[in-house]
């Protein structure tokens, strides 16, 4: 009984102790079961990575187009506990509308100017979750020689898994004003001739490499 | 009017109209007989069609951000931007280069032939293109020196019919390649040297009569359509801006037009030459319809070739026998 007794009581000595002293100190490391995984560094894989763009013509229909072979990277934890982050490069010579003679026009110097300007970029600054595998990312797109920050709508479309390792899917969205790139011809003169506003859709997808230490 | 109707009269017909205006007072009345200061309005009103259709599409915003910063203004230079300086820079020239031809007959033909080169060798230095080497601006400078002679081979007012050709065909490539910029702005230039061409042979009309009445001679045909007096300011002011138009559109195409084709379009007035040696001008009479008619047979031999071209690579491209395959294998089978 005796000894019973004293167990108890160092037991809650201990506890007591604890309370006071140990008790700080575990709230500021980490506890191993909810820990966050660190970021993956997901390559690119431009076969599989495109960006699609739409854009009025004449005032009547859509046409649209689209950037083959996008390049760059994402950093994403795989279990979602962090927004993804992008860096992520289209080259103006991967357009491709379906028309020879229309691609050249538009890596010409009255639209996208690949001579002078050959890449778009976009590079993201923060991101904030607006639901489940879904951000709003923000970031600097260049086009033309311009940079200016927009906001992304993305998506975690999926993690799979491919010969070479596990893939990762995402799906982002915007909308740009092309005379904000000064992007003009078609707007104002001639009049109508090919809309301002631009809708992009990103569709990504890439290899995950081994997650930083 | 229609919305294509209303670009193409700002961007072409306006300029074009502009030029003239510019032109009016130096090839009717009351500059007409001054050669100075004809010779220079005219080579400044040819240069004006080309500065109002650029500034109607892009405003002064590219021109002054070559020299100072514009608050709020976060677009990059863009080289081409460059050539509505230059133009704005040949007007100054023009005027210089007038000024400095008073004297006799023998030292305005050196210094037109001085004033030519100097201004060929700035061409090839001061205009900015992608993939601008050594070799490519000394080529430039050779092309401007060339075209500016061309042109300056022609009778007076032939010259602004040969400019109508030659930047016609320009703006045809232009058009062709998508740089719709500066295929107006050729077609400025060359509706502007129509205008401007169309106020000579009016004045040289005027003048006939008038003449004719004052000696009671008249049969009411122009004695000459040579009214505007010859210089190098006008044939230097068309050269310069041809051949740097032309570089650049070929620089800037991403369709593949055929380089040959940007530089046959720049020595286009030396068809002349052919037409002098196959048809003799007794069969010729007049030398000025000669010209036009071997510089209208060349520009025609272009666009016609030039077509045959396109057709032959639609046609290749087409056949599906002559699609390449990429031959990748890919590791799943779709390209992963």
């Amino acid at each position: 009984m005796k000894h019973s007794a004293a167990l108890a009581v160092s037991v809650l000595s201990l506890a007591s102790l604890a309370s006071f002293g140990l008790a700080p100190l575990t709230q500021d490391a980490p506890a191993p079961a909810s820990a966050a995984v660190a970021p993956s560094t997901i390559t690119l894989d431009p076969v599989h990575s495109m960006a699609v763009f739409r854009v009025q013509h004449l005032g009547a229909g859509f046409f649209w187009g689209r950037f083959n072979e996008l390049t760059g990277t994402a950093q994403w934890p795989l279990d979602d506990s962090a927004a993804p982050s992008f860096d992520v490069v289209a080259e103006v010579s991967k357009v491709d509308t379906g028309s020879a003679k229309l691609d050249g026009n538009l890596q010409g110097p009255s639209f996208f100017n690949q001579a002078e300007f050959p890449t778009i970029a976009f590079k993201s600054k923060s991101a904030k979750k607006t639901g489940d595998r879904r951000y709003a990312v923000t970031g600097d797109l260049t086009l033309r020689g311009v940079t200016k920050s927009i906001e992304v709508d993305c998506t975690v479309t999926g993690i799979g898994k491919g010969p070479a390792g596990q893939k990762v899917g995402f799906e982002c969205a915007f909308t740009i004003n092309r005379a904000d790139y000064g992007m003009k011809w078609g707007i104002d003169a001639p009049k109508g001739a090919l809309g301002n506003e631009v809708k992009m859709i990103i569709a990504l997808e890439g290899d995950v490499s081994k997650p930083k230490e | 009017m229609s919305a294509t109707a209303q670009y193409v009269f700002s961007v072409i017909v306006i300029p074009a109209l502009v030029a003239a205006a510019i032109a009016l007072p130096f090839v009717l009345r009351p500059l007409r007989d001054r050669r100075v200061l004809a010779e220079a309005g005219v080579a400044c009103a040819l240069m004006a069609a080309f500065v109002a259709s650029f500034l109607t599409e892009l405003g002064w915003v590219p021109i002054l951000r070559q020299f100072v910063t514009i608050e709020g203004d976060d677009a990059p230079f863009e080289r081409w931007h460059r050539l509505a300086t230059i133009a704005i820079g040949l007007g100054v020239a023009a005027w210089l280069i007038a000024l400095a031809r008073i004297g006799s007959a023998g030292s305005r033909v050196a210094v037109g032939i001085g004033a030519a080169l100097l201004v060929a060798l700035a061409i090839g230095f001061l205009v900015r293109f992608p993939g601008e080497t050594l070799e490519m601006r000394l080529l430039l400078a050779g092309l401007a020196a060339a075209t500016m002679f061309g042109f300056a081979g022609f009778a007076r007012s032939v010259m602004l019919w040969a400019s109508w050709i030659v930047f016609g065909v320009i703006a045809f490539l232009m058009g062709e390649s998508g740089y719709a910029y500066l295929a107006v702005m050729s077609g400025a230039m060359s509706a502007g040297s129509f205008a401007v061409g169309a106020l000579l042979w009016i004045g040289a009309r005027l003048r006939s009569r008038s003449s004719e009445a004052a000696e009671g001679t008249g049969d009411g045909k122009p004695k000459s359509i040579d009214a505007a007096p010859r210089g190098i300011a006008v044939p230097i002011v068309l050269g310069a801006l041809a051949s740097a138009i032309a570089v650049s559109g070929r620089a800037y195409d991403q369709t593949g037009i055929p380089v040959g084709y940007w530089y046959c379009a720049l020595l286009l007035p030396y068809m002349v030459l052919l037409g002098e040696i196959f048809i003799r001008p007794s069969v010729m009479r007049r030398r000025a319809l000669l010209a036009f008619l071997a510089m209208l047979f060349g520009a025609g031999v272009m666009v016609g070739t030039y077509a045959w071209w396109r057709a032959a690579e639609a046609s290749a491209a087409s056949d599906p026998a002559e699609t390449p395959s990429n031959g990748e294998e890919s590791l799943d089978g779709y390209g992963g």
